[in-house]
């Protein structure tokens, strides 16, 4: 299968279950709610290495104060784990922001059964050293921690679902320039699309990885199938002849619907002259259940 | 598709109705004879609701809320000031008073939502735990506190009056909130445990005295702060957007104030702790 001569390997991208939280992240401006959201989500890019993966989703359509506003997602491997690590980066990224409060965005893209809460609210709350307080307004309870600038406003609690953490595909180029060109058009299409997040620095990741290594203390190591710079050295390449870079997307999104139509979309816009196959990462079915078959996205 | 039940009022009567059986719920599944003959207290002689109203029942082709519960509307008209317990213990649906309403109109309701065109008695909502009541006119005293010999007044819910209110608005009450957009008599929120009074107009003497949680937000300025508040700071509390936002939501708008108002805080009642907040809007100071 070739999509404007650019050739689309017969092969699916692995993709497996995570838990997901949208926090709506508020402050006074736009900076500030910026801020924020950027300490909130940064160092955030995998699961491995970071503990949870997180990312800017775009800015709120309606915030519950009425001021600027940004919408995060935050994936981590369960619901526990997210939990903890979104206790700690509200904690000291978000209430230590100037101006900010943290609202639950929601998560209604996901099915009504697989949505639970998660007390957030409910636990930081206890940084007031008594002194917090609560406010019941429309049925949702809000806490009040005392700060030094004013007091900071959190949600009691947040929703959270199981979404989908993984999905991948690969650019294979013919130069450096050319695969970060088409990467960067896959990632402006896929941006349009809500409820996703491309976790790694400008949604591109250039050292992608495989499970396990040589070394007994490192659980992954770079995929060296897919390293230009060690192909003669490397038994198992699957770099065709003519390519010198590789980048990749990887897609984190609240439904198997939403990853399968940024991975469509990502594709489509990411073959351009000098492309010259697009490939998707998996381990023959045994890491995750969500499989995303490439000829079948774009068939 | 719901059903609307609408009764009106045929002759005020002289004597003391308990309306207690008029709610939502109980006009389910019921025929317009078997609504008529619904019983009636009046005074101490047992009546029915035939006796008193005139009985429609219309399919409401809108539907709405009432449609998912599968309650009925009920509508009642005419002048009800000696209807007592209109709305009492309600727990779903919608229910409409077109006039004045007699005393202890919602109290202790739980779900649903009251509203009255005109003037309400004395006990409005009191002891609520859930719902929203909505007066149009004013409210006499006691709204939303504890009965003689309850520590706890309205322990949720929402009450919104956009005129006037008596004494005692609020005492004892420990969750929900309360709005009165016209001024409001002496004492109110006193003694109150936690949740939200808001009065637009001149509050009477004494707001907020005693009280152990919560908050009182003043949008005019009281005659005198109690020695026992003490002033903390000059700022927007962060909760205040989202009050705000809900009480135009409950078609309660305050224009005169903003989201991002400020106020003077002051903590609240030192006699008791000095865990409560009086909000005084800064316009007000």
């Amino acid at each position: 299968m070739r999509v404007n001569n650019v050739e689309i390997v017969d092969t699916f991208a692995e993709a497996f279950p995570m838990s997901a939280a949208r926090l709506t992240i508020t402050a006074r401006n736009e900076k500030w709610a910026m801020q924020a959201a950027l300490a909130a989500t940064g160092f955030a890019t995998s699961v491995i290495g970071c503990g949870i993966e997180a990312g800017i989703e775009g800015v709120s359509r309606q915030t519950p104060d009425g001021r600027p506003g940004l919408d995060c997602l935050f994936f981590g491997m369960s619901r526990k784990d997210l939990e903890k690590h979104l206790l700690k980066r509200i904690g000291q990224a978000i209430m230590t922001a100037p101006t900010s409060a943290c609202f639950d965005g929601g998560v209604l893209e996901c099915p009504e059964e697989k949505r639970k809460t998660l007390k957030l609210g409910g636990k930081l709350r206890f940084f007031g050293d008594g002194y917090q307080a609560s406010k019941i307004i429309a049925e949702e309870r809000y806490w009040r921690i005392p700060v030094m600038e004013g007091d900071f406003l959190i949600q009691e609690t947040f929703s959270v679902s199981e979404a989908v953490g993984g999905g991948n595909f690969m650019i294979l180029a013919e130069s450096a320039d050319v695969a970060l060109e088409a990467a960067e058009a896959a990632v402006e299409s896929i941006r349009a699309i809500r409820g996703l997040i491309l976790p790694f620095p400008g949604g591109i990741v250039r050292s992608g990885s495989q499970v396990g290594s040589r070394y007994a203390f490192l659980p992954a190591s770079t995929n060296i199938a897919f390293c230009p710079t060690i192909r003669s050295r490397v038994p198992d390449t699957v770099l065709p002849p003519g390519t010198n870079s590789v980048l990749e997307i990887v897609i984190d999104g609240l439904t198997f619907e939403l990853v399968a139509e940024a991975t469509r979309v990502g594709i489509k816009a990411a073959c351009i002259p000098g492309v010259l196959q697009i490939t998707a990462g998996n381990y023959g079915g045994r890491l995750g259940k969500h499989h995303f078959h490439l000829r079948k996205l774009l068939g | 598709m719901s059903i609307k039940v609408q009764l009106t009022l045929r002759t005020t009567p002289t004597i003391p109705m308990e309306a207690e059986s008029l709610l939502p719920e109980n006009m389910m599944d019921k025929s317009k004879d078997e609504i008529k003959s619904m019983p009636l207290l009046a005074g101490n002689r047992m009546e029915t609701v035939g006796d008193h109203f005139h009985v429609k029942t219309t399919e409401n082709q809108q539907g709405g809320q009432d449609e998912e519960n599968g309650l009925p509307t009920l509508e009642l008209t005419g002048n009800l000031t000696r209807f007592k317990r209109l709305g009492e213990a309600m727990s779903g649906g919608t229910m409409i008073v077109n006039g004045s309403a007699g005393f202890h109109a919602g109290a202790q309701m739980s779900g649903g939502v009251l509203t009255i065109t005109g003037n309400t008695g004395d006990y409005l909502g009191a002891m609520m735990t859930g719902g929203r009541i909505v007066v149009h006119g004013s409210a006499g005293h006691f709204t939303g506190s504890a009965y003689r010999g309850f520590t706890s007044g309205m322990s949720g819910g929402t009450i919104l009056i956009h005129g006037d209110a008596g004494n005692l608005t609020g005492a004892r009450m420990r969750r929900g909130t309360i709005a009165v957009r016209g001024a409001c008599g002496d004492l109110a929120a006193f003694s109150m445990r936690a949740g939200t009074v808001l009065i637009g107009g001149v509050p009477g003497v004494r707001a907020g005295a005693n009280m152990i949680r919560g908050t009182v937000i003043l949008l005019t300025p009281p005659q005198e702060m109690l020695p026992t508040f003490r002033y903390n700071y000059t700022g927007s509390p962060s909760f205040w957007p989202l009050l705000l936002a809900s009480l135009d939501r409950a078609d309660c708008a305050l224009p005169d104030v903003k989201p991002h108002s400020t106020f003077e805080c002051y903590s609240a009642d030192f006699l008791e702790g000095g865990r409560g907040e009086i909000l005084l809007h800064r316009l007000a100071s």
